[in-house]
């Protein structure tokens, strides 16, 4: 009762409203359970329910436990469980807490900072041409959450411009020769040209970059007890008798991995890493089932979307040749703006629902922000999750109303 | 609790020896966003000059000798020389893998360890041990061969392996040789290749003969493997971390080696040593000693992990034949979740790994001075602690050693 009430002061104090779902892992004695909307039991662990970031910050202002946090909305949670029976959706959700308690930030999960990301990336895809302030804070704001810029500040100049290309050149392979590469490949040119002044060996040529996908080999045999995924980085997951696993493209032309038998299944290794380690088999099952006609079309807008926006933000973070000679200082300026605008570029439509106007998408990122703050609060190591939280909501706060 | 090392940071700048920075880095879970994680640091380059002057302090440790070389970043190669006896020398190396993040804690903790306890008026028998150890040994610890690789794995990429060198490759064809025979042919697209695996960079026998483990390269010739981290380079000792390496190996003879990996929880012995009697006698003891903390560690070939050739445990044996040498590949197991794989360790298991390892290390520290095992080393008494006692006493001596 208690909790609820302090619920309702913390919203009418805040003049603001909780509209984000979130689905958590309630345990006994987490009092911000109380009002939750229960979803399912996993007993003796304790339940699983939907329940607003009201009850979740009211918590943690009242020193009471937040529980884990799932799902980030409720929609994550329908998607993740779809297909899924009975004791299946249980183990299910055990893997997603698994998951989640691993993570370094025990109590701020780090999807959340992903959902940070998905935020920004909203906000800089809603803004408008006379928005350049709202881009630029909002690459700010990532700065902060990165880290800041003194993060990067012993690289030397070129060293930061190498490190600048490299991702650059992986972004360019997977835009091929789309509209949008135009502006990358005159944003590398203007890299290679930078670079020459203080490393002109390695300024002969781009970086060699090559797509990483998933492929289906279905007459593969998973690989032994030190396997690829061990050794060089090579994600496997074992699949009626064959085996998943990510190649470079080149790679997986070669006669070795039987190229007429490979099926495509993932565009971006990262989602495909991510799901064998947070899936159960009977997930698995019905994503890879789902995942024989091709990957979604969305993912592979979503992957150059998350290298652009990753990009962008190191261009913004590092400095180092900003603090070089005035010549070089002077470029790199530029091409830190072609980097932005290039983002903007680069970001397509949201694909999986009707995109919010830039108001929208900025008190999204608001809301979210706020949770974060809580959970870094909150964490295991308040000590050294919540100054950088502070730092980014900070940045934040600063965005244009 | 222990916390991981940077080789440096700006924020560590004038602050004291084992001060920690907050880093805000990438997780080892790429799915994650860039900035998931925070975590403490400490200066390698501060610890190491704090050792080292202590151990000044003590008259065991060289002053003089703060690095041995450059990486090609231009970061040093922090060494410490610690010892006495000159005669019978002994090299530590650890991360040689950046994402290894372990192994750079291991041999900076033995070496610290050993500098802690000495004392000139030893009274407990640990103390008289590593007095004997210290006055009859010249110990090298170089905890971080490859600081580029290693920075890079802290602040941008937790799962990098290889060094940061590049090379910039026209188009063509090559012909990589096979270990066992036969020869692959390779097209090498234009463009700059950045990352050579300097644990096949050494300039053993078989340096370039591409291995595999079924259909997967474990050391290649084609440098679009770079990013994995098993390209063995453009030619043997390319790399100047490998070439400090092999510099200082020439220049000292050392007579035991040891080089910290991770993961999989094993002790690994030269493919070439598997019939050699000393060796297998100063492997198997060291093997007995890790296991009697509760932890076992496989004791095995090292090709029976997997098939490599220009690593540092073939090169040293090459270097110095029947002298021991080891791979002691520390947490976790593989039965551990991904995320505690490599720099995803727990800061928790930093001191229980050091633990772990250390009679090992201190018997192989001891066995430098041998050429044979122990049944057929002729014991001579003396008053105190004597070589020829600690063998005689066998593993044992070294068995539960702690602080």
């Amino acid at each position: 009762m208690k909790a609820a009430w302090l619920g309702c002061l913390v919203v009418l104090a805040s003049g603001r409203t909780f509209a984000a779902e979130r689905v958590v892992f309630c345990e006994p004695q987490v009092d911000a359970c109380v009002h939750a909307s229960r979803l399912g039991d996993a007993p003796p662990r304790g339940w699983w329910a939907a329940t607003d970031d009201g009850s979740i910050i009211t918590a943690a202002r009242t020193g009471q436990r937040v529980p884990a946090v799932l799902y980030e909305s409720k929609a994550a949670y329908q998607e993740a469980i779809a297909g899924l029976r009975g004791k299946e959706v249980e183990a299910a959700i055990l893997k997603r807490l698994a998951s989640v308690r691993e993570r370094p930030i025990a109590a701020a999960p780090g999807f959340l900072f992903g959902v940070a990301r998905e935020d920004m990336l909203g906000v800089i895809r809603a803004a408008g041409p006379g928005d350049q302030a709202i881009v630029e804070g909002t690459l700010a704001a990532a700065v902060a959450l990165a880290g800041g810029e003194e993060t990067f500040k012993d690289l030397s100049p070129g060293e930061t411009i190498t490190r600048a290309r490299e991702p650059l050149a992986r972004l360019q392979v997977e835009l091929k020769d789309g509209p949008v590469s135009a502006g990358y490949e005159r944003e590398a040119r203007r890299l290679t040209t930078l670079l020459a002044r203080f490393r002109p060996g390695q300024a002969k040529g781009a970086p060699f970059a090559s797509p990483e996908r998933a492929y289906f080999a279905p007459d593969e045999p998973p690989p032994g007890r030190i396997d690829g995924e061990l050794f060089v980085d090579q994600p496997w997951y074992a699949w009626r008798g064959g085996t998943v696993l990510v190649l470079r493209s080149g790679e997986a032309a070669e006669a070795r991995w039987s190229k007429s038998k490979l099926r495509l299944m993932y565009f971006d290794r990262a989602t495909f890493y991510h799901d064998i380690s947070s899936l159960t088999d009977a997930q698995m099952n019905r994503r890879l089932s789902a995942r024989l006609k091709g990957p979604p079309a969305d993912e592979l807008a979503a992957l150059i979307s998350r290298l652009a926006f990753d990009h962008a933000v190191f261009m913004h973070q590092a400095t180092a040749v900003q603090a070089s000679e005035p010549a070089a200082r002077a470029e790199w300026g530029e091409v830190v703006a072609l980097a932005t605008d290039n983002l903007r570029q680069a970001i397509p439509p949201a694909a999986r629902e009707p995109a919010p106007n830039l108001t929208g998408a900025l008190a999204r990122l608001r809301e979210d922000v706020a949770l974060l703050d809580v959970l870094a609060h909150a964490s295991t190591t308040p000590s050294l999750t919540a100054p950088l939280v502070d730092r980014f909501q900070a940045a934040v706060g600063r965005l244009p109303k | 609790m222990a916390n991981y090392h940077v080789w440096h940071h700006p924020s560590l700048d004038g602050k004291p020896a084992f001060a920690t920075t907050a880093l805000t880095v990438p997780t080892i879970d790429p799915t994650a966003a860039p900035p998931s994680e925070v975590k403490l640091f400490q200066s390698l380059r501060n610890d190491m000059d704090q050792l080292r002057a202590d151990g000044a302090n003590k008259g065991i440790v060289d002053p003089n000798l703060r690095e041995v070389g450059v990486s090609g970043e231009g970061l040093e190669l922090w060494a410490l020389k610690l010892g006495k006896g000159s005669a019978c020398k002994v090299l530590f190396t650890g991360c040689h893998h950046a994402r290894e993040w372990i192994s750079v804690e291991v041999p900076f903790l033995v070496a610290k360890f050993l500098i802690d306890h000495y004392t000139d008026t030893p009274s407990t028998d640990a103390e008289k041990r590593v007095k004997h150890l210290i006055d009859n040994r010249e110990i090298w610890f170089v905890p971080l061969v490859n600081p580029d690789g290693h920075e890079f794995s802290v602040l941008s990429d937790r799962l990098w392996r290889p060094n940061r060198n590049a090379y910039f490759l026209q188009e063509q064809d090559l012909d990589a040789p096979q270990f066992g025979g036969g020869v692959r042919r390779i097209h090498v697209a234009e463009g700059l290749y950045r990352g050579v695996d300097l644990n096949r960079n050494y300039p053993t026998a078989t340096w370039g003969q591409e291995t595999w483990r079924g259909r997967f390269p474990t050391t290649s010739r084609d440098p679009a493997d770079a990013k994995h981290g098993i390209w063995a380079g453009p030619s043997a000792a390319s790399e100047v971390e490998t070439q400090q390496i092999v510099s200082l190996m020439a220049a000292q003879s050392f007579r035991a080696s040891i080089t910290y990996h991770s993961f999989s929880q094993l002790l690994l012995y030269p493919a070439a040593a598997e019939k050699d009697a000393f060796v297998q006698f100063v492997g198997k003891g060291m093997s007995s000693l890790i296991d009697a903390n509760g932890n076992p560690y496989t004791y095995e070939s090292g090709s029976a992990l997997y098939p490599t050739t220009g690593d540092l445990m073939e090169f040293s044996y090459q270097a110095e034949s029947g002298r021991p040498t080891f791979t002691p590949e520390v947490r976790p197991t593989e039965a551990g979740p991904e995320s505690s794989f490599f720099s995803g360790l727990p800061e928790a298991e930093i001191e229980p790994t050091f633990q772990e390892n250390l009679g090992a290390a201190l018997a192989l520290i001891n066995c430098a001075g041998f050429d044979a095992p122990a049944a057929s080393v002729k014991v001579t008494w003396a008053p105190g602690a004597s070589v020829a006692q600690v063998v005689r006493n066998g593993w044992k001596a070294f068995q539960g050693f702690s602080p």
